[in-house]
C-alpha cells in the first residue's frame, strides 16, 4: 500500500494564495473514492480551516519573528481508511469548545439560532463541520484535525 | 473577485465572479460599506459566474444585509446561486437571511 503524506509550511502572510491550489489539487488526486460532493465538502473544510489560520497570522502582521506567521498543513491517509488533514497556526488558540458545539447542535437538529445565523463571522466551523466525520481541536485551539473516511 | 459595483437609481448592483477568499472579502467589505455610508440601502448581488464563497465573503454579504435593514431598506437580493455556492448558501442555512432571486 503507497503511503500518502504531504506536510507544507509556509509563510501566512501572502503564502496562502500561492499554495491553496496545490493544497486543493492534492486533496482531488488522493479521494479517488469519494463522491463530487464529499470532494466539494471537504474542499470547503480545509479552506475554512486555512481561513481561521490566517485570521491568526494577519494578527500577527507587525511582529517580526516569521515563525509567529507560519501555517503548517499536513495531509495523509491512516492506515488507508481515513484521510486526515491537520492544520497548524501560530496563534495561542481560541474557545472552540463552544462552536464546535454548536455546530454539532446545527447538525443534529438541522436548526441554527437566529444568533448564528446573522453573526458576521463564526460560519468557518459549522462549514468544516459539514465536509467530516469527526472536527477536533488540541487543547490549545491552535491546531484543528480534519478527518474523513475513505470508502474502499 | 469584483468585477464592479454600480449605482442603478438606488439600487447598487454588485457583480462578482470567480473564488471569493478571505483576500478579496475585506476588498468587498470596504466597498460595501461605502455604500452604505452613500445611504444605499438596496442591493443585488449577481452570483452567477462565482464558483466559490468562503465564510469570511459570507460574513461579508451578512453585514451589509444587517446595515442595510437597519437602514429601513430592502436590503440584499441575492440572483444566480448554482453549484457549489448555492450549497454553501443552504448548509450555512443563508438563504434564510437574505432574498434570493
Amino acid at each position: 500500500m503507497t503511503e500518502e503524506f504531504l506536510q507544507i509550511v509556509f509563510e501566512g502572510k501572502g503564502g496562502l494564495p500561492k499554495v491553496r491550489d496545490c493544497l486543493s489539487d492534492y486533496l482531488r488526486e488522493v479521494l479517488t473514492t469519494a463522491s463530487p460532493e464529499e470532494v466539494l465538502l471537504l474542499e470547503i473544510a480545509l479552506n475554512e480551516a486555512l481561513n481561521n489560520a490566517m485570521k491568526v497570522v494577519t494578527a500577527h502582521e507587525d511582529s517580526s519573528a516569521p515563525p509567529s506567521r507560519r501555517i503548517s498543513v499536513t495531509m495523509y491517509v491512516k492506515q488507508g481508511k481515513a484521510l486526515i488533514i491537520r492544520v497548524k497556526d501560530p496563534g495561542e488558540g481560541f474557545p472552540f469548545h463552544d462552536y464546535i458545539s454548536q455546530a454539532d447542535e446545527v447538525f443534529r437538529t438541522g436548526e441554527l439560532p437566529e444568533s448564528g445565523l446573522w453573526a458576521e463571522s463564526g460560519r468557518g466551523i459549522l462549514l468544516m463541520r459539514a465536509g467530516v466525520d469527526k472536527l477536533t481541536y488540541n487543547k490549545k485551539g491552535n491546531v484543528v484535525t480534519l478527518q474523513k473516511r475513505l470508502h474502499h | 473577485m469584483i468585477l464592479g459595483i454600480r449605482n442603478e437609481q438606488g439600487l447598487v448592483v454588485v457583480e462578482l465572479e470567480g473564488k471569493i477568499y478571505v483576500d478579496d472579502a475585506s476588498d468587498l467589505r470596504e466597498k460595501l460599506l461605502e455604500q452604505i455610508k452613500l445611504g444605499h440601502k438596496e442591493f443585488l448581488v449577481l452570483m452567477e459566474r462565482v464558483i466559490y464563497i468562503d465564510s469570511s465573503g459570507l460574513g461579508v454579504l451578512v453585514a451589509i444585509q444587517k446595515r442595510a435593514l437597519e437602514q429601513g431598506g430592502r436590503g440584499v437580493m441575492i440572483r444566480g446561486l448554482n453549484g457549489a455556492v448555492r450549497e454553501i448558501f443552504e448548509l450555512t442555512r443563508l438563504n434564510r437571511v437574505f432574498e434570493i432571486l
